[in-house]
């Protein structure tokens, strides 16, 4: 199917193309995730090669799942939501403890038409959540990350996650409270305190 | 000098607007495992038009089976026509009779010149 019929098609669509043999659904669905849930295993994991290897392997399992893909039973994007957080779940309990992430783990964030400095504090700034999202406990970090940073729903969290509305919205309310408290005292260090003495 | 609550929704925005670009070797892996693991379209088969003579050949069995009753049917067709003088007196013998001739069941042509 021509790319530009394509580009309006959901991801259930695009699933059943790929099955029935579309190419160009492989390359659009490849195009439409993998940004989406490599970002999601670099804030779970605090390693982009394994986050890398984890982006691969669920992808993998889309690939594998799309000739019994049921469309309308469930999200293509929540089902591989759920993947990447039990892949990521199972990589962190398989593996020791890691070393605390330093500013080289964080995504870059920095932006061309930014001035230098600006990049650095909003380098440092992402850094700072990097680190202080990888100090949570595993299940509110993927509450946080799946409700502030991934923009998803609370019942789509609860799908990821196999829990109940209430039980995200305790996790994302303790999490929040927990980077309160680990980024507390950090506000001048990550440049909050120049921009608003900036302003007056 | 908290972190207020503010602060980290702008910090999560700031987050949430960074899009993460995979490597184009992780792409292309990616659509390697696609291209391998994509059912391919079942081969479809092209059957040649079947000739009249092998279905007729089918309903009878094959070809051995059909050649088998074309000669029966020839042979059958040779007994009732040059009636051998051997199957006639066999026939007599098993039915009784004397009769050692003939039997017309078509009219002489000659008949029919003569009636013109």
């Amino acid at each position: 199917m021509p790319r530009d019929t394509l580009a309006e098609v959901s991801n259930d669509t695009l699933l059943v193309l790929y099955a029935n043999g579309d190419r160009e659904a492989a390359r659009l669905l490849t195009q439409r995730l993998t940004p989406r849930i490599l970002g999601y295993a670099i804030r779970l994991l605090a390693d982009r090669a394994e986050a890398e290897d984890v982006t691969q392997e669920a992808m993998l399992r889309l690939w594998k799942i799309a000739p019994n893909w049921r469309p309308g039973e469930a999200q293509v994007s929540t089902w591989i939501y759920r993947v990447v957080t039990n892949l990521c779940t199972d990589l962190r309990r398989a593996r020791q403890r890691r070393p605390a992430v330093t500013l080289d783990d964080a995504p870059e964030v920095a932006d061309a038409d930014k001035g230098a400095v600006a990049g650095m504090i909003e380098a440092d700034r992402m850094a700072a959540l990097q680190n202080a999202l990888a100090q949570l406990p595993e299940r509110q970090r993927q509450a946080v990350v799946l409700r502030h940073i991934e923009g998803l729903s609370n019942p789509e969290i609860g799908q990821i996650m196999e829990i109940g509305i209430e039980a995200v919205e305790s996790l994302t309310a303790r999490g929040k409270r927990s980077l309160t408290a680990l980024l507390a005292g950090r506000k001048q260090e990550l440049g909050y305190e120049d921009e608003e003495e900036a302003e007056v | 000098m908290t972190i207020e609550n503010h602060d980290l929704d702008e910090l999560f925005a700031v987050a949430a607007d960074h899009c993460e670009i995979p490597p184009a070797s992780l792409v292309a892996k990616i659509l390697a495992d696609a291209d391998a693991l994509q059912p391919k379209p079942a081969i479809q088969q092209h059957f040649a038009p079947r000739s009249w003579f092998a279905t007729l050949a089918d309903f009878f069995g094959g070809g051995l089976s059909l050649a088998g009753m074309s000669v029966a049917a020839m042979a059958g067709l040779y007994i009732g026509v040059a009636q051998p003088t051997p199957l006639v007196d066999l026939t007599n013998y098993v039915t009784g009779s004397s009769q050692s001739g003939s039997l017309e069941l078509l009219p002489s042509t000659s008949v029919l010149w003569a009636q013109e």
